[in-house]
């Protein structure tokens, strides 16, 4: 469907297995990075500690992030991609359990470009993840430089 | 060599310009009570000329009570006649020209003169002192019944004077207190008191006006109580400050109530904290298990259909439609959780509007079914907007889906005029419920019916219920089975809970 890379964010291995999952049904085959913290997902964008090797200039597609996360917040892991000259155009869509006011208003005030939330009913997931891929890694266009 | 007494022998026109410069009236009867001499004074405070009165019955200015009786005392006085004071421990009164009578003190002499025997009387009108006196013994009678304690103090700090209000709250007696110092109702080791209260005396002292303060004090049983105290000067005729007045309040029972109150205060609030941490982490924690059970239950009907037989696939999808089941249950309590936590807002809200939304919404979701929906114009009432949409959402609801089972499905939406006000009402025609039950309507998870039979999560009801009862309303219901019910509903009886 698209050769972009996906990072999922995600702590809950049954939600990781569920979304890849999805993804897999949508076409999306092998071009998924899937961190299990905020500390490693900023990790994996800048290029540090375990991700110390990667080209940090290879930017993923979109990013599908979780809120509840271990070690760094998943609207802190926001803040600082925003924050960061590099990454602060990436899309950033928050994929999460909570349907909170206060965190729709704390994501999109962060800078989320999207906040969408995780159904029980796995055929609606399923079509939520599909619509995503589908939108963020077919339909939107974004500048071929995001620095 | 002491002073030379001197005494001089005066005329009679010196002696009557004494008597005329005198502050009391002074009368002079002969033996047989005719006025033989009154002064200005006694025209003054008598109101008659003084023409008026010589050659008349001394009894002119007694008033007619006592006339009768006067001359009899007159003859007792002229046997044994000497300076006195008159009528000893009774209130005498003198009666005015104009018939107004007042109190007097009189002081009698007799005088010898050629050989008659005359009786001067000097009579002093006491009325601004016996008012005074009274004055003085109601504030003395309103200071000893007060319930406060009321303490004088001297500026040595000693106790001066001591109500009954002191003795109950303090225990100590009058006798026993007056004359103490006031450290006496000092807890041992409330120095910072001591400090604090030679401070508020220096600035009665300085001419300062009240103080209030709160303090401990301890009784003569060794008990400490809390009291409210307000100190103000105390000062002598030329206005300087002799002591203090000390006015005490037990307010014990103040503290123990703003005490409880601050606790209930603190555990309400943390009892909130924690609703809304229970709540927050219900939707963030529960939900996760139950996608997990349903997406891993879709994928085994999925992957390994081939390997299932019919009853295996059912039983899988019964464990999604149980965990989705679940979902909703979260769902709708969280929603009841957040009716409380929100703040409610006041502005005019058209119900008739909301209610033609809520069957707007019912009729997409189920565009096949035909119902019959009658919905009063212009129900405009203070409220909610968001709120009461939800409320009105769950009586359309109910009432939609307990008619289902009808031919003739019917809901009808109004406003009658009660005696205290207006009554709503969302009538429908459908299944009904045994009003046995009806006090099991409202409460969380309280269904009358079975899954099987209708579906719901069972806390629609408690959610209107909290809906219209923050409004300052109440709602309740009447039913028949198999002939529809009737939920009523009233806002705005009370003050609404924000």
């Amino acid at each position: 469907m698209s050769d972009q890379v996906i990072l999922l964010v995600e702590d809950n291995a049954n939600d990781e297995a569920l979304t890849l999952r999805a993804l897999k049904k949508s076409g999306v085959v092998g071009s998924v990075i899937v961190t299990r913290d905020g500390a490693e997902a900023l990790d994996y964008l800048f290029g540090r500690g375990a991700y110390a090797t990667r080209n940090a200039l290879d930017l993923p597609g979109v990013v599908f992030l979780d809120l509840n996360l271990p070690k760094v917040g998943g609207l802190d892991v926001l803040r600082r991609i925003r924050e960061h000259e590099a990454t602060k155009l990436l899309p950033v869509v928050i994929l999460t359990s909570s349907r909170e006011e206060r965190d729709l208003v704390a994501g999109y005030t962060s800078g989320a470009n999207s906040y969408v939330v995780k159904p029980v009913d796995f055929a609606r997931f399923s079509e939520a993840v599909h619509q995503l891929v589908l939108y963020w890694l077919v339909h939107n266009q974004r500048p071929s430089k995001l620095v | 060599m002491g002073a030379e007494v001197r005494s001089v022998r005066l005329d009679e026109r010196t002696l009557r310009a004494v008597l005329e410069a005198a502050p009391d009236a002074i009368v002079v009867v002969d033996g047989t009570g005719r006025i033989v001499f009154v002064n200005a004074q006694t025209e003054k405070v008598f109101g008659y000329g003084r023409d008026e009165l010589l050659g008349q019955a001394v009894e002119v200015l007694v008033p007619e009570a006592f006339r009768a009786a006067h001359p009899g005392h007159r003859a007792g006085y002229s046997t044994a006649a000497r300076t006195r004071p008159m009528g000893m421990g009774i209130d005498l009164r003198g009666r005015r020209k104009n018939g107004t009578e007042f109190p007097v003190e009189i002081s009698l002499s007799p005088i010898e003169t050629d050989g008659e025997l005359l009786i001067a009387s000097a009579i002093r009108d006491v009325t601004d002192r016996r008012s005074a006196d009274e004055a003085k013994l109601r504030l003395a009678a309103i200071v000893q019944s007060s319930d406060d304690a009321i303490v004088g103090k001297n500026l040595d700090g000693t106790i001066v004077s001591w109500n009954d209000g002191a003795t109950r709250i303090f225990g100590y007696t009058a006798d026993e207190a007056i004359g103490k110092p006031v450290t006496i109702l000092w807890p041992p080791g409330l120095k910072d008191d001591e400090h604090a209260e030679h401070r508020i005396l220096d600035r009665l002292k300085a001419g300062g006006h009240i103080e209030h303060f709160e303090t401990l004090r301890r009784c003569k049983d060794g008990r400490d109580i809390d009291v409210s105290i307000t100190m103000s000067p105390v000062r002598d005729a030329s206005g300087n400050v002799i002591g203090a007045s000390k006015v005490a309040r037990d307010i014990s029972d103040r503290k123990r109530a703003e005490e409880a109150l601050a606790t209930a205060k603190d555990a309400a609030e943390t009892a909130a904290r924690e609703l809304e941490a229970f709540s927050y982490s219900v939707a963030h924690d529960l939900r996760a298990p139950l996608r997990a059970i349903d997406g891993f239950s879709q994928a085994v009907l999925e992957d390994y259909a081939d390997r299932l037989d019919h009853e295996g696939r059912r039983y899988l999808t019964t464990v999604r439609e149980s965990a989705q089941y679940m979902a909703q249950l979260i769902e709708s309590l969280l929603m009841l959780a957040r009716l409380t936590q929100s703040s409610l807002r006041q502005e005019p809200v058209d119900l008739s509007s909301l209610a033609r939304s809520a069957v707007a919404r019912l009729r997409s979701g189920q565009p096949r079914r035909q119902v019959e929906c009658h919905i009063a114009d212009g129900l405009v009432e203070k409220g909610d907007a968001r709120l009461l949409s939800i409320a009105l959402d769950n009586l359309f609801g109910n009432a939609w889906k307990f008619t289902e089972k009808r031919a003739d499905p019917r809901i009808e939406f109004g406003r009658v005029g009660g005696e205290d006000g207006s009554v709503y009402f969302v009538k429908d025609n459908g299944a009904g419920f045994d009003m046995a039950y009806a006090d099991k309507l409202f409460g969380v998870f309280q269904r009358l019916h079975s899954v099987g039979e209708f579906e719901g999560t069972g806390v629609g009801l408690a959610t209107v219920q909290r809906i219209i009862r923050r409004h300052g309303g109440r709602i309740w219901a009447e039913a028949k089975v198999g002939e529809g019910a009737t939920f009523w509903f009233t806002l705005n009886d009370r003050e609404p809970r924000r």
